[in-house]
């Protein structure tokens, strides 16, 4: 399988388009910043202005109450992103396992599936061997196409 | 493990790797508990990976293998481990078609730690029900039906070994 194949597999697409939808997660949290620094009357943090510009902080005025209270609200705003960040990649990866296990586990066979291929079975199966072997198409022990197989290969050499 | 004559053979080792519901994690967790080296441990466990094949038809004959294999161990506690493990894929590997190409590498992994087991055993005085013939002779009881079966399968069908990824 190459780079592109592997890139392209539903699984990885899923984690693909699970990390933009973090992304958006870490933006909105980022995104409140500026709103709870207006809030609290404070917009200037001149100590964090490179990381205001990179978050998007709109630089107002400069008053020093302002600059604990908007440091504050700032860092609350960052670490509330982060929160939401670390919250989104744990849901994604967690949903892409559980996704994952759903598509591999196999469909149970319906009952008139099992009962079919154990009449076709009985000439090869002791009465005891019948009923386990619906037990264990029941339960995935044997699935139904390797039943199938092995039935073929009996009524081949029968 | 019994199965009614009546029953074709490729169908009964179907239905017992059915019941060989075993995780390579339990292998080699059982097998490590055992005092048996990581390095045999894991190449034991690999053994899940044997299949062969008879026509369409795909048999995991290494999972009957090792599930069997830890039925006799846990129901012969008594026995050295090692020398039981020896006996165990000493006697499958002479006995069984097919699968001998995949334990006989194993054998002489395992040949070293037998040497040491049944030396341990013997320095501890606890060889009294391990003897090596015993052992041997408990084993091919105990596989009796799989090597049975399996020869009965050979001698019907066209079977070949493989082993999957």
């Amino acid at each position: 399988m190459n780079a592109l194949q592997r890139l392209l597999h539903p699984e990885n697409t899923a984690i693909a388009m699970n990390v933009t939808g973090t992304s958006l997660c870490a933006a909105a949290g980022i995104a409140a910043a500026p709103g709870l620094a207006a809030a609290t009357g404070a917009t200037a943090i001149p100590f964090i202005t490179a990381a205001g510009n990179l978050v998007g902080l709109t630089i107002l005025s400069a008053t020093p109450i302002g600059w604990f209270l908007g440091t504050a609200a700032a860092a609350g705003a960052i670490g509330y992103g982060a929160i939401k960040l670390a919250e989104c990649i744990g849901g994604d990866l967690r949903e892409s396992r559980i996704d994952s296990e759903r598509r591999n586990r196999p469909v149970p066979p319906s009952e008139n599936e099992v009962k079919n291929i154990v009449h076709h079975a009985h000439r090869f199966l002791g009465e005891e061997d019948q009923t386990r072997l619906a037990e264990q198409l029941r339960t995935g022990g044997v699935g139904i196409e390797e039943a199938r197989a092995a039935l073929r290969e009996c009524e081949r050499h029968a | 493990m019994k199965f009614d004559p009546k029953t074709n053979p490729l169908l009964a080792l179907t239905l017992a790797s059915g019941d060989a519901r075993i995780t390579r994690e339990e292998v080699i967790d059982y097998l490590l508990e055992q005092g048996i080296p990581h390095h045999l441990a894991y190449r034991i466990a690999g053994l899940l990976h044997v299949v062969i094949r008879v026509g369409d038809a795909t048999i995991r004959i290494g999972r009957v293998i090792l599930h069997q294999m830890l039925e006799f161990l846990r129901k012969n506690p008594g026995m050295a481990i090692g020398a039981a493990l020896g006996a165990v894929f000493g006697m499958l590997s002479f006995s069984v078609p097919l699968i001998g190409s995949f334990i006989g590498p194993l054998l002489t992994a395992i040949g070293a730690f037998i040497g040491a087991a049944i030396g341990h055993a013997t320095d501890r005085d606890q060889l009294k029900n391990s003897f090596p013939f015993v052992v041997v002779d408990a084993a091919a009881e105990f596989f009796s039906w799989l090597v049975e079966t399996v020869k009965a399968i050979t001698a019907e069908f066209r079977v070949t070994a493989a082993q999957f990824a």
